[in-house]
């Protein structure tokens, strides 16, 4: 039980991360691959603020949107010029160098060291290092930002996002300011990821900085294809497949010393079979 | 989406529900009275798979050369590619699903992601890892030559040598950081002086540059602080950059591939890792033991001897295993004679050694 | 002595390495006008190849390259043939061809430590014992040299195959525009196939050689993948010399970058650099 309440809370950290990332990879046409490094930044905040502090957790989630806003507008404001292909790369570059700082600005994020001992939150008298509670948190969470969500993409703002998507040239015609609606969009997706680095901070009570590399925005990216471009609950679906795939194959019985190799052969086909039978994902609505 | 898609799509989500929780339902295991269950999380795919294949050899071979024993003993491996969310998985399958009474870990960061699992969920679990905060709790212990004993004697030892000046090139990663952290503030205390200090990531290759910037700074002596395989390609690189300095490491010759690269080199290791182990693990994989191998394959005799001395109808309790753990002294290990102190540290030695005709030896000082 | 002739040499060397990674991946980059996230595991391929041939079969050295460097074109042609190929017939977007090859990458990488085990591997037999050559104050050595001189035959080779053959022709007809190849009587798919073949096998030559250098292991792909990528984009993509001149000029930034600034901040160096190409010449150092 313990294990299955384990799996929920992880899927539904990845479940905000895919739906803030859908925001900008699905609605928006931008293949961002810089995911992670505003779920470090959320992680880190709390992480530090909890260990060194005396700021509680809910002010540290606030902390951490503020600080991943700001500094998604500064990389925003240099992506927003870029499409396609080179959004792609220059996000990696992003990503890499966030990851770095992680890594080498030792005095206030340990470095290789990690930050270990994060509290688990605390609100009235509930106590949330029983596992099933934090679940519970994380699900409303998870509510929040995909209401959120939702909101933004019903909204007119939604429907020029699409627009930008389809055809970016025709809305610039029509007087839209195209790099301010997707630099707002990022930040928009920068701060729900931060949350979801809150919660994954406080829940494991330990992070460094190999959670937060270029591999691992790769993973939060494929969430969103697997499950479906531009759909919030293919988001959602990818989330719950590629957070359980691996688990389901720790039963299949491979050979012990092939085990975990095989698990990433099989992860690998189904990355191929998507994309030739199914390239807009599970359930999307747009095709990358 | 049209409504029939939309019907398949819920079909399989509630299959892959279904599934998962058959799987775990199924594999549920009963607590046996007789059996106690290691289960082993440490890094089977992903960049760094060799170091987990090791732990797993190591273990493997520690469960063949057992003898006859009260209860017997499982051992269930789990893949955690380094990557704290999956350390996590593995360690709640590990409880939730085979019912463990044991985990082992490898790695500091991992450690310190099982460490408040398994206190939370009363389970020993004991961490292949330098860092202390993984010993915490009453059923966390770690199994790893402590830096400042490995440094007490590195440091003698170059005072013994009369070496005044040390070059350092440090892989960027918590187990060389550790080391090297303990190592700067205990010289302080000497005239050693690092000359220079070259950090690189994990991963990297090409040295050639920061050899290049060490080159001129008089170094009498290399500490390389990496591991395999970074340690190779360094010490390779410096030689074909003309440079003759000697060169010396903590812990990472001995596990060399390639120990020609270092021969007549002294270095620091765990103290006499009996060559009885290194023989058995190279017959078995054709391979050098890997870093953390050694203390694997004591780990899993240190929870056996734990477990037998506890003498009772049914078998110990992870309290009691707990319990026994902190009560041994003068173990036998192959990494030396081991004892654990209070705070759940194995202790062991370490010693002086060096590479000679491609075989690490003991020095006789 | 003085560090800067080393220095200089060194960016030479490394630059030699991402340029034959570069080389390889902006031909099929130019052809097909996706980023081949798999071109990065044929250098394993082409690695592991030579180490079995060569120390585990203890056939011929250079017939044990050749085997290599055949193997990984045909791994590439055989991806081109059952993955691209088809997602190329259902017009998929350049972002799915991405997310198949990441697919690809995955596996094949997965297979390679199944087979070889992970750990790192040599494939010199002279380890440490190398010849050395003094050049201009620095110190080479004679793989190195090797490297250099090969970089140079391949660019040569490219070249001539590009501007003066019919093959070359037609690629550079697809190059342009696919379509109007296809009318102009051109097989394409026909043609990319052997791109596919040609560009891989580079890709596995690149491996042996750093094979030859450092060594192997079933994850080098990507690291020097990345660097190929770094090195085509500044120099601009799908642009045969561009790919070698930026692969010197990342080589020379990295490694005077870490003569001022710690190491570790290598790799944060070189996506720095990508990011101002990319924000001040988007379309590299060649591309109009």
């Amino acid at each position: 039980m313990e294990y299955l309440i384990h799996l929920a809370i992880l899927f539904s950290i990845y479940a905000i991360l895919g739906v803030s990332l859908n925001l900008v990879v699905g609605y928006t046409g931008l293949l961002s691959v810089t995911h992670a490094a505003f779920y470090g930044i959320g992680a880190y905040t709390t992480a530090i603020l909890l260990t060194k502090t005396g700021v509680g957790f809910f002010s540290s989630v606030i902390l951490g949107i503020i600080v991943a806003i700001a500094l998604s507008f500064l990389i925003g404001v240099v992506l927003s010029k870029f499409k396609g292909d080179y959004y792609a790369i220059g996000t990696f570059g992003f990503n890499t160098i966030i990851f770095a700082i992680f890594l080498n600005w030792q005095n206030l994020t340990m470095g290789p060291f990690g930050i270990p001992g994060i509290s688990k939150p605390e609100l009235l008298s509930i106590n949330f290092a029983n596992n099933f509670n934090f679940l519970v948190l994380a699900l409303i969470f998870l509510g929040l930002i995909y209401f959120i969500a939702r909101f933004i993409t019903k909204s007119p703002f939604g429907r020029v996002l699409k627009a930008i998507r389809e055809d970016e040239k025709a809305i610039v015609v029509f007087g839209y300011n195209t790099p301010y609606f997707k630099l707002a969009i990022f930040s928009i997706s920068a701060a729900m990821a931060a949350v979801a680095g809150s919660l994954f901070a406080s829940y494991l009570t330990f992070i460094d900085p190999s959670s937060f590399r270029l591999m691992e925005s790769a993973f939060i990216l494929a969430i969103v294809i697997l499950g479906g471009l531009a759909n919030l609950r293919g988001a959602i679906l990818g989330a719950l497949f590629l957070i359980l795939l691996p688990e389901i194959l720790r039963f299949v019985g491979f050979p012990p010393d092939i085990a975990a190799q095989m698990r990433q052969v099989v992860y690998g086909v189904i990355l191929i079979l998507v994309m030739l039978y199914r390239p807009q994902g599970l359930i999307g609505e747009y095709k990358l | 989406m049209n409504k029939l898609t939309k019907w398949v799509i819920g079909i399989i989500v509630v299959i892959a529900v279904v599934i998962t929780g058959y799987f775990v339902s199924q594999n549920s295991s009963k607590v046996s009275t007789e059996q106690i269950k290691i289960g082993v999380v440490a890094p089977m795919s992903g960049n760094l798979a060799f170091l987990g294949e090791g732990i797993r050899d190591a273990m493997l071979l520690a469960q063949q050369d057992l003898g006859n024993t009260q209860y017997t003993y499982e051992l269930i491996f789990e893949d955690d590619q380094l990557d704290s969310k999956i350390t996590a998985s593995a360690v709640n399958k590990l409880l939730g699903v085979n019912k463990v009474d044991a985990i082992v870990s490898f790695g500091s960061g991992p450690g310190n992601v099982v460490a408040p699992i398994a206190e939370q969920n009363n389970v020993v679990h004991l961490g292949i890892a330098s860092d202390p905060n993984v010993a915490k709790g009453e059923f966390n212990f770690i199994h790893w030559t402590p830096p400042a004993e490995e440094n007490k004697v590195f440091v003698e030892e170059l005072q013994r040598r009369g070496i005044k000046k040390l070059g350092v090139f440090e892989s960027n990663q918590q187990g060389a950081a550790a080391v090297m952290a303990d190592l700067k503030e205990k010289l302080k205390e000497t005239d050693i002086e690092i000359v220079t200090d070259q950090v690189f990531n994990v991963g990297e290759k090409d040295f050639r540059s920061i050899i290049s910037k060490a080159k001129n700074s008089g170094a009498e002596i290399y500490l390389l602080m990496a591991f395999s395989p970074e340690v190779e390609v360094l010490g390779k690189q410096i030689k074909e950059a003309g440079i003759n300095t000697p060169l010396t490491s903590i812990e990472a010759f001995e596990l060399s591939e390639q120990v020609d690269l270092f021969e007549g080199e002294w270095y620091v290791n765990a103290a006499s890792p009996t060559g009885d182990f290194t023989t058995k693990f190279e017959a078995k994989t054709n391979e050098n033991p890997t870093l953390g191998a050694a203390n694997a394959y004591d780990i899993f005799n240190l929870i056996v001897a734990a477990t037998e001395a506890f003498k009772g109808s049914t078998k110990p309790t992870p309290n009691q295993i707990a319990n026994e753990l902190t009560t041994i002294k003068d173990f036998n290990g192959v990494l030396g004679n081991l004892s654990v102190d209070e705070d759940g540290i194995v202790i062991s030695k370490a010693a002086i050694r060096m590479i000679k005709d491609g075989k690490p030896v003991d020095i006789d000082n | 002595m003085e560090i800067v002739p080393q220095l200089i040499l060194n960016s030479i060397i490394a630059g030699s390495i991402y340029a034959l990674i570069a080389l390889g991946f902006n031909f099929v980059y130019g052809a097909t006008k996706f980023f081949n996230l798999a071109h990065g595991v044929m250098a394993a391929i082409g690695g592991y190849a030579v180490f079995y041939f060569a120390k585990t079969l203890g056939l011929n050295l250079y017939f044990a390259v050749i085997l290599g460097v055949a193997l990984a074109g045909i791994v590439g042609y055989g991806l081109d043939k059952f993955i691209y190929l088809p997602l190329r017939k259902r017009k998929a977007s350049n972002m799915v061809l991405l997310v198949a090859s990441l697919g690809a990458m995955t596996a094949l990488q997965a297979v390679i430590a199944i087979l070889f085990t992970s750990r790192f591997k040599t494939i010199s037999q002279n380890i440490g014992t190398q010849k050395l050559f003094e050049v201009l104050g620095g110190v080479i050595t004679q793989t190195q040299l090797i490297i250099i001189l090969v970089t140079a035959l391949i660019l040569a080779g490219l070249v001539f195959l590009l501007y003066k053959t019919l093959f070359g022709k037609a690629v550079r007809a697809i190059s342009d525009d696919e379509e109007v190849a296809q009318i102009v009587g051109i097989n394409t798919n026909k043609i990319i196939g052997y791109v596919f073949f040609i560009g891989s096998a580079l890709a596995g030559l690149a491996g042996i050689l750093v094979g030859f250098d450092t060594g192997i292991e079933p994850t080098m792909g990507l690291g020097l993948l990345l660097k190929g990528v770094i090195a085509s984009v500044i120099g601009g993509v799908g642009n045969i010399y561009g790919g070698v001149l930026g692969a010197f000029l990342l080589g020379f930034v990295e490694n005077f970058g870490i003569w001022k600034i710690s190491g570790e901040w290598k790799d944060a160096i070189a996506f720095t650099l990508l990011i101002v190409f990319l924000i001040f010449r988007p379309r590299g150092i060649m591309n109009k």
